[in-house]
């Protein structure tokens, strides 16, 4: 009776492999370790954990891609009263409510000029922590990226007061400089981890959830 | 013919093809009757039939198939035998499908008596009793006829006759009523299902436990030990509250089994009979028996109930004399439980809120890119209309080409001809020689011909394409519009499914109070008012724990026992009233028992106990009853079981607040004590007016707007034009602009001649609000503002309008009068904020709790906001939160006297200004003159003239 034909599908495996390999940066395998290079690279892919990157003004951030639900362009705002000024309003994303924050504004950076059009081009990403969502509005989305924060290391800030990173240190598990990410390129930058739980249950932003 | 007519003649045809097989197969069945290929097909075909006939809209064929297939199924599960009588109306059924066949689309069908045939056609395979009555329900369900192209009216006689017929045997027993208590049955069952699933799971995992045990142990039968009996403690423990809950809910045959099955656990506890693998298999079967049962109420399963029943005799090691009547056994006769029906109520399906959420929120974007699409049709129809008028312009040219260009052409060459015959054209060219010139001019001729025929080709073509796309947008449309219909539909419902009546907590609520008032000795009544109300059903199980402690404090607290209520002249038996309403946005719930109010002593006493107050004799009533919220009081010495821990009143608020709520607690007039808590409805559909304030789209539920109209700027008054005079009325004036601008800045005034305003009415209070432009009233769906903004003051929530936009619903209570609301006592504002906007602030300084009060009353009713403090310390901690355009002030006073307070402040740069006026009994002239010298600027003796009062308050406030 049985007369469907057999279909086999490659194993998972082989297909994970071969997504990773697409997928997979180019990156030189470590010298000096004995191992195929391609094994390298996939426990070199695996090791780290995912994050975004984006600027806000021009410091650059980063993520961890499992805390952010959504990333975008800026939505439609509409504004409620009461709130602060940081608080632009709240959204609609996809029939749920979500508020927009000007996480520079919440900083205290340097705002972005009050005019609407000047948020247009801006994107938005969509932190959570737990059942709690925050819509962030940040200037720029610089991509993903895997950072294994054990072999890179965290430095501790080096701001002083004055600097305009002093307001976020707060909010920042360390920073790690781009030289030392394979795909950090030869910049001479810092990247900015932010500590999303932090961020998410700092007083001034759980002040509406009482 | 219309295509539904085409489908159902086409489904007819599905069910012709069914019926040789079906025929064929029931014909060997009677022969082999072990064949279970042969019932497994018949089985399959009946089920295509129940259920296509249920969607192409043929419910009676649905009906008369699923009680063929239901009987198929049982005779599958060996629940019922392959016997002659089941094979006989099975062949009767298959004989009312060919009916089906034969008349549908002619005379028509006669569905509900085919139907009722049939359910009394498989009684006896089922083993219903013959005078069980039918299920009028399900039969009034069906049409009498279906199908035929019969006119209605002809019909409609034979109609009543055949339904008085019918009808009239059955009426009087009672079964039809119990169906008109569905509506609570299905809420009872499903919570009743919730529970059995548990209770079912214990047992299950308590009998594998056992098996384990029997099997390792190796005792073949022995007594039973110490931790069998815990097992069977555990068993016996769901079995029992299995039996008890099905005995309420009605469900006899569950219960009746339930009962059996304990008394065998009883004994096997008792040790009163051994334990065995034996005995562990009946175990396992009742409990699946049970399970089944649950699963399936209409399940017929009478005789393995009597099988195992048997086997719990035999086990139970019973004696013949129980043996002996089983015929006695009043579950014998139930083989199943009755109200049961086809239709299966109860049978529910837990869901996770989550996923629930998940689905609104989808629905909601289904509707939203519905909207989108909406708009790309009207870009389309446009299209269309473009391409006619291209059409059009193109049919012009074709014709323009064909009787001007052609036409011309022709002439041109017969000019050209004409010459060359004539010998005129002397130069040389193409044209030389007449054999050519023909040649070449013909030629182009030709193409200019065939170009014009083309290009009316192609007009044609256009216009083929015109009316196709015409067609396709009509479609379109068409299948939009009905989209359209059923998602809106679809978003109702999906709101729908979160609601709960309050009906469905009822019951526990009740049973706490039994409870409480049986454990205390005391007689109490629980008056319930407004079950029908719905709230979100996470709401309510939120809500279940506040109200019965609530409940439990009243029982304990508040009612006497019934020797002091008589001695009091009261009833004996105390009640509690607990009402449901729905105000506005708001569902309010009122809980007011009759007994013996707020123990203000005992209060007063437990807060000075607790060192709360520094001075607690000096705390008014209404300030002494929110310690009552403070986390750890109670006025109990003793903890008793029911109240009196202190944990409880703060958590009730806690509670309240999580949900966006508030509860106010306070003495009744009648000498009760009465609760008040106010829950904003988060998922539910208001009727709101819809207007705009710069631009922005706001909304206010309809509910509050008392009325909408245009002000002449001639009756704004007031020293800041915050006051306007409507129809005799002088309300308090705010425009919305400003009040939304949370800096608080004064706006230029209103820039409309005569000003739109909305007189609304929130909390009790009204004013007059300017708006910009009105956009309309429409039904909207109020949704929260988000995980994380969980509380915008003044935001009751957020609603999404059809293109995706959110519009704030606003609470006018809270945004204007934020100060006063709620039950935060704690709630600190910012120090001496500038006195920009809002109405008048006056200060009432006096040491008696009444004066207080019914002054800042008759401030609150000229719209002026009213402030108070019981002494001049007071009122200095008052100042240095508001600043008061006035302050009327008495002269005895605890602490610090009226002389003292206004020293006090005119010696303060900052307060000095504050206009005073004194409001006192004294009336001698030395104490007149004294306040003045100090810097009072009126005085008004007590008992006051109300107009003169107000008169004289409003002019010194107005100096300012």
């Amino acid at each position: 009776m049985e007369q469907r034909p057999r279909f086999r599908s490659p194993p998972i495996d082989d297909l994970v492999r071969q997504i990773d390999a697409e997928l997979r940066p180019k990156i030189a395998p470590f010298p000096g370790m004995g191992l195929q290079p391609e094994k390298a690279e996939v426990a070199q892919v695996r090791a780290g954990d995912q994050y975004v990157r984006f600027f806000l003004a021009n410091i650059l951030l980063a993520a961890p891609l499992e805390s952010a639900r959504e990333i975008g362009r800026m939505p439609r705002v509409t504004k409620l009263p009461n709130l602060p000024d940081w608080i632009l309003g709240v959204s609609n994303i996809r029939g749920e409510i979500v508020s927009v924050v000007d996480l520079r504004g919440f900083f205290g950076l340097e705002g972005v000029p009050g005019d609407p059009g000047a948020w247009a081009g801006k994107m938005f990403i969509i932190l959570s922590r737990e059942e709690m969502k925050v819509g962030v509005v940040v200037d720029r989305v610089a991509g993903i990226l895997y950072l294994d924060t054990r072999k890179t290391g965290l430095q501790k800030p080096p701001y002083r007061e004055g600097d305009p990173e002093k307001k976020l240190v707060p909010f920042i598990r360390g920073l790690i400089p781009l030289s030392r990410i394979p795909e950090g390129g030869n910049e001479n930058r810092l990247l900015h981890l932010l500590d999303v739980d932090r961020l998410l249950t700092a007083r001034r932003m759980t002040a509406f959830r009482t | 013919m219309s295509s539904s007519e085409e489908l159902i003649r086409g489904y007819i045809e599905e069910v012709e093809s069914y019926l040789p097989s079906l025929k064929e197969n029931l014909q060997r069945l009677s022969e082999e009757p072990d064949q279970k290929d042969l019932l497994q097909e018949i089985y399959r075909m009946t089920h295509t039939i129940k259920g296509a006939s249920g969607m192409v809209g043929i419910p009676g064929l649905s009906h008369i198939a699923f009680e063929m297939e239901d009987v198929c199924e049982n005779c599958l599960n060996k629940n019922l035998p392959v016997s002659k009588e089941a094979n006989a109306a099975m062949r009767r059924t298959v004989a009312r499908f060919e009916a089906y066949c034969t008349d549908y689309l002619g005379s028509g069908v006669p569905a509900r008596t085919l139907l009722e045939e049939t359910l009394l056609d498989f009684r006896p395979v089922r083993g219903i009793s013959e005078d069980t009555p039918l299920p009028r329900e399900l039969l009034d369900s069906v049409p009498e006829i279906e199908g035929g192209s019969f006119d209605a009216d002809t019909w409609d006689e034979s109609d009543f006759e055949s339904d008085a017929e019918r009808i009239a045997p059955d009426e009087e027993i009672p079964a039809s009523t119990e169906a008109a208590d569905f509506a609570i049955d299905s809420i009872l069952m499903e919570s009743f299902y919730d529970e059995a699933e548990d209770h079912l799971q214990e047992i299950g995992d308590a009998i594998d436990k056992l098996e384990e045990r029997v099997s390792e142990s190796g005792h073949v039968s022995g007594p039973v030990s110490d931790r069998d009996r815990e097992i069977l403690g555990r068993i016996r423990r769901s079995v029992h509250t299995l039996k008890g809950a099905a005995a309420v809910i009605g469900l006899s045959g569950i219960s009746g089994f339930a009962h059996h099955y304990e008394d065998l656990l009883d004994r096997l506890y008792e040790n009163e009979a051994e334990i065995s693998p034996s005995t562990v298999s009946v175990l396992a079967e009742s409990s699946d028996l049970l399970e089944r049962m649950v699963a399936d109420p209409a399940a017929h399963l009478g005789e393995r109930i009597q099988r195992l029943k048997a086997r719990f005799r035999r086990l139970a090691g019973a004696g013949a004399e129980t043996a002996a009547q089983p015929a006695s056994d009043p579950e014998a006769e139930i083989p199943a439980d009755t109200f049961a029906q086809p239709g299966r109520p109860g049978r529910t399906l837990r869901v996770g809120m989550e996923r629930m959420d998940e689905l609104v929120n989808l629905t909601g974007e289904i509707i939203i890119s519905g909207s989108a699409f909406d708009q790309r049709m009207e870009t389309f129809a446009e299209g269309v209309n473009e391409l006619e008028i291209a059409r059009n312009r193109l049919r012009e040219l074709a014709k323009e080409m064909e009787v001007g260009f052609e036409v011309k052409a022709l002439a041109r060459m017969d000019r050209m001809a004409a010459a060359v015959r004539n010998g005129t054209t002397g130069e040389t060219g193409p044209f030389f020689g007449y054999d050519e010139f023909d040649d070449l001019e013909l030629d182009r001729y030709s193409q200019l011909n065939l170009i014009i025929r083309t290009l009316n080709e192609a007009v044609i073509d256009v216009g083929t394409l015109h009316t196709q796309f015409t067609g396709i947008y009509s479609d379109f449309e068409g299948g939009l519009t009905r989209q359209r219909v059923l998602l809106s539909e679809l978003q109702e419902k999906m709101m729908r499914v979160r609601l709960t009546p309050m009906r469905a907590i009822v019951s526990r609520l009740r049973r706490t109070l039994r409870e409480a008032a049986a454990q205390l000795n005391k007689k109490i009544g629980l008056a319930i008012e407004g079950e029908e109300i719905e709230l979100d059903r996470g709401v309510w199980e939120r809500m279940i724990d506040p109200l019965m402690h609530i409940l439990r404090n009243a029982a304990d607290h508040a009612i006497e026992p019934p020797e002091i209520r008589r001695a009091r002249g009261k009833p004996e038996t105390g009640t509690v009233q607990l009402t449901a309403a729905r105000e506005g946005n708001q569902v309010v719930i009122r809980i007011r028992d009759d007994g013996a109010g707020l123990d203000y002593d005992a209060i007063r006493e437990t807060v000075r106990a607790a060192k709360l107050s520094e001075n607690p004799d000096k705390l008014a009533d209404e300030e002494l009853v929110s310690y009552i919220f403070y986390p750890g009081f109670s006025t109990r010495d003793q903890i008793s079981h029911l109240s009196g821990r202190g944990v409880g009143m703060d958590v009730v608020r806690e509670n309240i607040h999580e949900l966006k709520g508030t509860i106010r607690v306070r003495s009744d007039s009648g000498g009760g004590t009465r609760f008040t808590i106010r829950i904003p409805l988060t998922l539910a559909a208001v009727q709101a007016l819809l207007f705009t304030v710069k631009g922005q789209l706001l909304a206010i539920p309809l509910n509050e707007i008392e009325e909408i109209l245009r002000i002449d700027p001639e009756e704004i008054t007031g020293e800041r034009g915050d006051v306007v005079r409507i129809n005799e009325e002088v309300l308090p004036l705010f425009d919305m602009a400003d009040v939304l601008e949370s800096a608080g800045e004064k706006g230029p005034p209103p820039a409309q001649e005569q000003p739109l305003v909305l007189v609304v009415r929130s909390a009790e209070r009204r004013c007059a609000l300017i708006i910009d432009a009105l956009v309309g009233q429409r039904e909207i769906v109020i949704k929260g503002t988000g995980s994380h903004l969980r509380y915008v003051r003044g935001v009751s929530g957020v609603t999404i309008m059809g293109d995706g936009s959110v519009v704030p619903i606003l609470n006018i209570g809270e945004l204007i009068w934020a100060q006063e609301e709620g039950v935060e006592p704690e709630e600190v504002r910012a120090p001496v904020s500038p006195p920009t906007k809002g109405p008048t602030e006056i200060l009432v300084v006096d040491d008696s709790v009444s004066i207080r009060q019914v002054v800042s009353r008759l401030i609150q009713d000229q719209g002026w906001r009213a402030h108070t403090a019981k002494d001049g310390i007071d009122a200095l901690e008052r100042l240095r939160e508001i600043r008061p355009d006035l302050i009327v002030l008495d002269i005895e006073m605890p602490r610090m006297n009226g002389y003292e307070f206004l020293s006090a402040i005119k010696a303060e740069p900052a307060y000095k200004e504050i206009p005073v006026l004194m409001l006192t009994s004294r009336t001698a002239a030395k104490h007149r003159n004294r306040a003045l010298s100090l810097g009072a600027k009126g005085f008004v003796v007590k008992p006051y003239q109300h107009e003169a009062f107000v008169e004289a308050m409003s002019s010194l406030a107005k100096k300012r």
